[in-house]
């Protein structure tokens, strides 16, 4: 069991720094030789290359290994990268996705790592693939951060309590500092694991330009900076132990134990293995976190056998915000590659599943809250009455907390895209600013697993159909890059979702042309409609305006696809196009899934619930306010005809009963509205849908079901189904 | 071989079935069951269970047995795989050994019964026990079950 939390853990962290290598990568491909994004290249692969080797993923870590190898000579400049060496990386990268996603599926497939990994040690030129920190050579050129202060360039930082290994991927889960988040944590295997051990301790400033050892350092005083706006005093302690003294390692190990119970150790020199292991020459120190008084921690360290003295001075502030900020920037700046910041503090990472328990265990409560409302209401005891709706307040206050917990920035998946465009790129030869906005806007992580397929295929398709050819750009004027812009934003009740291009837009002729080839049309129909209507045939199954279909979008199995997967997520998916100037698809999706504001309403003694975000308004039609055409029946809002959908004709084939006032309400499905006859209207109410389960799959008219607060079930009507297609 | 297996038992009319115990969840009391329009006769329509919403099957109309008045109608939920039912029985009697390995899987002691929805017969003390085919009854893929048969195997 516990192996299998680190997996996932291992998992995600993986996919973390991967997609590190992968936006870097993109980067480097902009600017060659930008040593900011090589020094992060290498971290990213060295620390990939640690938490595989040590959770036994050996091939893992061999590929990672002379990756890391081949950016340890471009960084120290031996070569330089060219187009071949980005393939190759892009491909390795493919290749740990892979072996990833086998992990993550539990298969076990041959993967065959020895051919790409003798490419890249070529590369490095390390012909046997030889151990690559022998190639370490010290480049006092100014690549590395200066070590700040009073810190020692060669040590490296600790796990948790008495944890792993630094390279292993456990440490992060027990963190006494919450302030640093899992993915930083690891950052901190970047710490110089295989260096030599240190010269003389603090030697100011004399860093050997290995970038990674200053980073530790770096993330050293971020962690004591974060600690100290916690309350929490950064001490350095240097502890003396007795000079006879036989089991050094074991004293050193009692030092740390002991200060872990007052505080966190984020960093020892040497480091701790080699303390624990007693490689030392009985003097060394430490960086300690603690709200304690330092004669507190004297105490407490001199009543540990045979240490001898100890020293323990808090540390000065030290300013990091250049450093880092220059590095930011410098990230920012690079290109029109979108970057986003890997900050994960004050973060936990926690299982998606336990979010999901909380929330149906939540929804379990929101229905007996219903319960509790019916029974207050019969009861009609006032101080029961406050008691509830005190209960009903802080029920919603508490579903926006609990829905916000599973909401997740839109660039978990928009961060995939930049690499698929240059892969596209170069597939289609074309040329393509790709940007990013938004990509902070948060939505249901169901919803965007379930958003991300239908992106890329329309994305696909603005590159393959939508952006044309250079030379053709350029006949037309255009400048000779097309741009394509992806747009996330949060709007009312809703988030959306924009793919826009600069391309040859949507051809209506084209659209119509087909339309009528396939007999969907006729040619006169085809010229009465707006361009609006006419570019909803593209959403039609087996409908493609391609005139050639290739591998890169679809073969006519594209928009109507797309479309239906957003509807079924209750979203909608809208086109406008300029002919000559681009298209833009727009996709609306709620913002959550589960609990809804409904309307109630009877037909035939039973109750349904009707989803407000359908609902224009509602009506009590008069008899003469209900016109009849033929056998259908309509009626006018607003100068316009709308057709009345009898909900007891469409489920029981009966008519319903006959009133002096007929219930309708008035529903809408895009530019469409309908009129649903009920027999009552019941009140408006929050409701929980829950699906009708695997069993009974889709049923015709309705998108699920909820308990109501009487413990009855009412179906919750799709009103989409009552339009026509 | 000698296989023994614990089937749940109940009674439909006055024949008893049985299924095996691992697929038996609860007995419920009849209940109020919402109708869902436009579905299958034999498909009752949907009842509340702990929070879930769990369709309920009525197996006399699927079996196509008759109908006769029962005073207390019970129902028994199933789960298969992960998906929950509930079959609307008139009496759960025990929980009961049954040896399948002595099942009869002769057509002629079923002439009543469609024998797609049956896996055999097995003799009682003094009744026939029908081991009912839940996956026929539900109408699902037959794989679903073997799998899960597999599944519990291991």
């Amino acid at each position: 069991m516990e192996t299998d939390q680190y997996v996932s853990l291992f998992l995600d962290e993986c996919r973390d720094y991967l997609q590190i290598l992968n936006d870097q990568l993109l980067l480097l491909e902009q600017e060659p030789g930008n040593r900011d994004i090589i020094g992060e290249i290498f971290r990213a692969a060295h620390t990939l290359k640690g938490m595989a080797a040590a959770m036994g993923y050996e091939k893992i870590a061999a590929l990672t290994h002379s990756m890391e190898n081949v950016f340890e000579k471009i960084r120290s400049g031996q070569i330089a990268v060219h187009t071949e060496m980005m393939d190759t990386f892009f491909a390795v990268i493919e290749h740990l996705e892979g072996m990833l996603a086998d992990i993550a599926g539990g298969k076990k497939r041959q993967w065959e790592v020895a051919p790409i990994q003798a490419r890249l040690e070529e590369f490095a030129g390390n012909a046997q693939g030889a151990d690559g920190s022998g190639g370490r050579t010290p480049q006092g050129t100014g690549a590395g951060s200066a070590a700040p202060q009073g810190m020692n360039a060669d040590s490296t930082t600790l796990h948790g309590k008495g944890g792993a290994g630094p390279q292993g991927p456990a440490g992060s889960g027990v963190n006494l500092l919450g302030a640093t988040g899992a993915g930083e944590n690891s950052q901190r295997t970047t710490g110089v694991a295989g260096s030599p051990p240190p010269g003389a301790a603090g030697a100011n400033g004399t860093n050997n330009g290995s970038s990674p050892a200053g980073d530790a350092d770096e993330f050293v005083m971020r962690i004591a900076g974060k600690g100290r706006e916690m309350g929490y005093v950064p001490y350095k302690i240097t502890v003396q132990l007795h000079k006879d003294c036989l089991l050094k390692g074991a004293r050193a190990y009692m030092v740390i134990t002991a200060l872990e119970d007052c505080g966190e150790v984020i960093q020892t020199s040497p480091p701790v293995e080699d303390l624990e292991e007693g490689r030392f020459d009985g003097e060394f120190s430490l960086i300690l976190l603690s709200r304690d008084d330092r004669d507190v921690i004297q105490d407490l360290l001199l009543n540990i056998l045979e240490v001898e003295e100890v020293q323990i001075e808090a540390l000065e502030e030290i300013p990091l915000s250049g450093a880092d900020g220059n590095r930011a920037e410098s990230r920012g700046n690079s290109g029109n590659w979108p970057v986003f910041s890997n900050n994960n503090s004050n973060t936990i990472r926690v299982q998606i599943n336990k979010i999901d328990e909380v929330l149906n265990l939540f929804e379990e409560f929101v229905i007996e809250r219903g319960r509790l409302e019916t029974i207050a209401e019969t009861l009609k005891n006032r101080r029961l009455d406050e008691c509830v709706e005190n209960i009903s307040r802080i029920t919603s206050q508490t579903q926006t907390v609990l829905l916000s917990l599973r909401m997740v920035p839109v660039h978990h998946v928009f961060s995939r895209f930049p690499r698929m465009i240059r892969d596209l790129c170069r597939e289609l030869d074309k040329k393509v600013d790709f940007r990013i906005y938004g990509g902070d806007t948060e939505l249901d992580r169901l919803v965007l697993d379930e958003i991300s397929d239908p992106l890329i295929h329309m994305i696909r398709n603005s590159l393959d159909h939508g952006i044309e050819r250079p030379e053709e750009r350029r006949k037309k004027g255009k400048p000779e890059t097309g741009t394509v812009i992806l747009r996330a934003y949060h709007s009312g009740n809703h988030v959306y979702i924009e793919i826009e291009d600069d391309g040859a837009g949507l051809d209506r002729e084209k659209i119509a042309a087909k339309a009528v080839e396939k007999g969907l049309l006729t040619a006169g129909e085809a010229a009465a409609l707006s361009d609006g209507e006419i570019l909803q045939y593209l959403f039609i199954p087996g409908f493609s305006t391609a005139d050639k279909v290739s591998g890169v979008s679809g073969r006519g199995v594209g928009l109507d696809v797309v479309k239906n997967k957003i509807e079924s997520l209750g979203g909608h998916l809208f086109v406008s196009s300029r002919r000559g100037e681009g298209t833009v698809f727009t996709i609306q999706l709620p913002l959550t899934l589960s609990i809804i504001s409904s309307l109630l309403v009877q037909v035939r003694g039973r109750t349904f619930a009707i989803p407000l975000s359908s609902i224009i308004r509602i009506y009590k039609l008069k008899r003469e306010e209900i016109l009849t055409i033929g056998h259908k029946r309509a009626m006018e809002v607003r100068g316009k005809l709308v057709p009345l959908v009898s909900l007891s004709e469409v489920f029981w084939s009966a008519a319903g009963e006959d009133r002096e006032e007929t219930a309708v309400v008035l529903v809408k499905k895009g530019d469409r509205t309908a009129g649903l006859v009920v027999d009552r209207f019941i009140g408006q109410k929050e409701i929980v849908i829950k699906s009708l389960g695997r069993y009974l799959g889709e049923v015709f008219g309705f998108s699920g079901a909820t308990i109501l607060g009487d413990g009855r079930i009412a179906l919750v009507l799709d009103p989409d189904a009552f339009f026509a297609r | 071989m000698e296989t023994v297996e614990k089937h749940m038992i109940f009674k439909l009319n006055d024949q008893y079935f049985g299924i095996p115990v691992e697929h038996a969840i609860s007995i419920e009391k009849m209940q109020e069951i919402t109708e869902v329009p436009g579905t299958e006769k034999y498909i009752r329509g949907l009842i509340p269970l702990r929070g879930e919403i769990v369709p309920v099957i009525d197996v006399k109309e699927r079996l196509s047995l008759r109908q006769a008045e029962t005073e207390e109608e019970r129902i028994l939920i199933i789960r298969i795989g992960d998906m929950q039912a509930g079959f609307i029985i008139d009496e759960a009697i025990e929980v009961r050994d049954i040896e399948t390995s002595k099942m009869d899987t002769s057509p002629e002691l079923l002439k009543s019964l469609d024998k797609n929805f049956v896996h055999g017969v097995v003799q009682g003390d003094d009744h026939l026990v029908i081991l009912l085919n839940i996956a026929a009854v539900l109408d699902i893929e037959e794989e679903e079950e073997e799998e899960e048969a597999i599944a519990q195997e291991q």
